[in-house]
């Protein structure tokens, strides 16, 4: 059993080496690429709240809290593009790694985790890189309860692997869903709280908006970040329940469909 | 020892399932060398990977406790833009031979003659190149069974007597399971053929009796439609 752990644990370690060489080493930009997606699409959105509002400051808006918008959004956009790349780099990662899997030890949930970690370790520079662009330009803020942050963000991280290994296994079975990834990605970036808050929605709608995970996970985030964020009608059960259902469901399904999907019909 | 047990194998063809293996029952025993041989879409390959545990039977199961090569000379993983170095650094991970990797690069550069390619990106390789690293690299580790899938003509023939005289330093220690339709190479190497013929597997201890069989199927054209897959 440790023998088997240890494998795995140099198989994982080998083919994150191998995705970080091929993944950055294939086009110098690949890491300038990283931290400027981010970043321009929250200029993006700054600006174009700045037309609409003729400010570029939230500041004298209640309804954000006294959160500057540009951190505001820099909040919401960094996770969600975490789960972002998670879901669609753990559901590729049998395709891409299709020529690994002749070595026997190397099994499609090394190289789904390898993936995963290598997602975390971008997801932690980039919020360093970005957070500090954003204090040195002057949009500054303590946070207000950082462990509290950090075990979110990881429990958003945990859920991302579980939706990951959903998505993977499900394509892989229905080939025809793949294209549906993309727009539903979309569909979730307009519908989590990433540039407004759920204290805006009318309550009518405010319970369908609710439905989604992604959401309180976001709004939850703020609220440990800024200090005077608040998302009361946001559950922290909700997203420990989601967490669990995601990883469970992911891993049943992993164990009973890997190999259907490995065989060749 | 490799047993197989019950292996159905089928693929999706456009006139229904085609069944490569149904329930097959086989026993390869201890230390011997196995060649599998048949016409093009036979299952000499599938069988290969099954036991390579690559691809998977839809029903049914193979045991063993013998640890079993990658098939010899397998370039799938080959990632072009990491160098020759690279790639025998990532299997020599994988399989845990942390200790051993400084001689398992000067093996796999030596052996393949690689030169300052060595450490050059495998898209810089020519086919050659890359056939002689895969096989290199195959050579290096220490497996019960190397699978061998029709071996190629890798290099000029200074290359290929190095390629044999390993091969039968291996023997020594370990075994092969080749897949070959050329009966020739097949005698070469094997104690045992197996054939695999309309859904079964037929083992042949007395290497003659296989090769009537072999000429006997070959001739009769009796499986048109074994042809159609792969």
């Amino acid at each position: 059993m440790l023998k088997e752990i240890y494998l795995m644990k140099s198989v994982i370690f080998a083919i994150f080496l191998r995705e970080l060489k091929t993944r950055f080493g294939k086009y110098r930009l690949g890491y300038l690429w990283a931290v400027l997606e981010p970043l321009l699409t929250i200029a993006l959105f700054v600006g174009i709240r700045g037309i609409l509002t003729g400010s570029l400051r939230g500041g004298a808006d209640k309804i954000i809290y006294h959160v500057d918008y540009p951190l505001f959004l820099a909040a919401g956009i960094i996770p969600f593009f975490m789960f972002r790349h998670t879901v669609s780099q753990v559901m590729n990662s049998i395709e891409a790694n299709r020529g690994l899997f002749a070595y026997q030890p190397v099994k499609p949930i090394d190289a789904m985790i390898s993936r995963w970690i290598l997602e975390g370790v971008i997801f932690v520079f980039l919020w360093v890189i970005v957070f500090s662009i954003l204090h040195f330009i002057g949009f500054r803020t303590e946070i207000k309860d950082p462990l509290g942050l950090i075990f979110l963000y990881l429990l958003f991280y945990f859920f991302s692997l579980g939706i990951g290994i959903i998505f993977c296994i499900v394509v892989n079975l229905f080939d025809e869903l793949r294209n549906f990834v993309p727009p539903f990605m979309l569909f979730l970036f307009f519908l989590s709280g990433i540039f407004f808050s759920i204290n805006m929605i009318p309550q009518k709608f405010q319970i369908y908006l609710l439905w989604n995970p992604i959401l309180h996970f976001i709004e939850l985030s703020r609220e440990r970040f800024f200090p005077f964020y608040q998302a009361d009608v946001c559950s922290f059960e909700y997203i420990i329940v989601s967490t669990a259902i995601s990883l469970f469901l992911g891993l049943s399904l992993y164990r009973l469909k890997i190999r259907e999907v490995l065989a060749s019909e | 020892m490799i047993e197989l047990v019950n292996l159905t194998k089928s693929y999706r063809t456009k006139f229904g399932r085609h069944y490569v293996y149904k329930n097959v029952n086989a026993v390869f025993p201890e230390g011997k060398n196995i060649g599998i041989i048949g016409p093009n879409g036979a299952g000499k390959s599938t069988l290969l990977r099954l036991i390579g545990g690559i691809d998977y039977p839809d029903s049914g199961y193979i045991l063993t406790n013998k640890k079993i090569s990658w098939p010899v000379a397998f370039s799938g993983g080959f990632q072009g833009s990491l160098t020759g170095k690279e790639i025998v650094k990532f299997v020599c991970r994988i399989y845990g031979a942390n200790g051993e990797i400084k001689e398992i690069i000067d093996f796999v550069k030596n052996f393949t003659e690689l030169g300052d390619y060595f450490e050059m990106p495998i898209k810089t390789y020519s086919a050659g190149m890359k056939a002689r690293l895969a096989f290199a690299l195959s050579m290096a580790f220490d497996f019960d069974y190397y699978l061998i899938d029709e071996v190629t003509a890798v290099g000029d023939s200074n290359f290929k007597k190095k390629c044999d005289q390993i091969l039968k330093e291996k023997l020594k220690k370990s075994n092969v399971i080749i897949a070959s339709h050329s009966m020739e190479l097949v005698k070469r190497f094997s104690d045992i053929i197996a054939i695999p013929y309309q859904g079964n597997l037929i083992l042949f201890t007395n290497i003659g009796e296989a090769v009537k069989f072999y000429e006997e199927i070959r001739n009769s054209s009796a499986i048109p439609e074994l042809a159609k897959k792969q």
